[in-house]
């Protein structure tokens, strides 16, 4: 699942990929690593946006940087249903930098449990 | 003129201040806030149900944010406080004065059809600054 979350964020960067295809990579990294830390707490979840919620408990997480990626999903969910995404560059790139810290804390927290 | 003021000493003073916060008091503890921003938007507004009068207690409080260096994180975090008072979550759609602008002039955008529909000021003036006027 990490695995994924970085080749989705690496995705994101690609400049030939459109403002969607870099939007829904980013938004894919995210959920991957977002899922991959509510699984190593022992949980499963099928619905999208509560493993960004849960953050706040997986990761210990503020507000302000949860909710970055809840906002993602909303404007996702946005472009799937009613078909219009509102999103930007400026976007993207913020929720990458908020993807690549998820991931590094995702990463430790691995990488702690496999030491014991 | 006569001037009222509610009684402090009533049981139900601090839900009747809550309440009041929540409902009137919204502008100004959102206004407060945003203005606490290293780079405070240059426009701000609310949109959405809120704004229409048509939301309940489940709805988001939709803001629309027009300025520099307008960062999603920094623009969460400084409503944080806002949002706990409010108890209700808070949606920013942040642009740079010139992405709104090249998204006004999108037919049918989401910025397009926000213009066309009630808002409730916050900071400075949206229709002065989209020359919607």
């Amino acid at each position: 699942m990490l695995g994924m979350a970085h080749t989705r964020l690496s995705d994101s960067a690609l400049p030939e990929l459109s403002l969607e295809g870099r939007f829904n990579s980013v938004y894919g990294a995210a959920h991957a690593a977002s899922l991959a830390a509510l699984r190593w707490h022992g949980y499963r979840s099928e619905n999208r946006f509560m493993v960004f919620q849960c953050l706040a408990h997986t990761l210990d997480w503020p507000p302000e940087r949860w909710r970055v990626l809840d906002i993602a999903h909303q404007r996702r969910n946005l472009a799937e249903y009613e078909g219009y995404l509102e999103v930007d560059q400026k976007m993207i790139i913020e929720m990458a930098h908020v993807v690549r810290a998820l991931i590094e804390q995702v990463e430790l927290l691995v990488n702690a449990s496999k030491a014991r | 003129m006569r001037q009222f003021q509610a009684n402090s000493n009533a049981p139900i003073f601090s839900e009747i201040v809550a309440i009041t916060a929540k409902t009137l008091g919204l502008v100004p503890i959102l206004r407060a806030a945003l203005l606490k921003l290293q780079s405070p938007p240059m426009v701000g507004c609310v949109y959405g149900s809120v704004a229409r009068g048509t939301d309940t207690a489940n709805s988001d409080i939709d803001l629309l944010l027009i300025g520099d260096n307008l960062h999603l994180v920094e623009v969460l975090a400084a409503l944080e406080p806002a949002r706990q008072q409010l108890s209700r979550p808070i949606n920013p759609a942040c642009y740079s004065p010139e992405d709104f602008k090249k998204r006004q002039n999108e037919p049918d955008s989401f910025v397009s059809r926000l213009l066309t529909q009630p808002i409730l000021a916050l900071i400075g003036d949206l229709h002065e600054f989209a020359g919607t006027r």
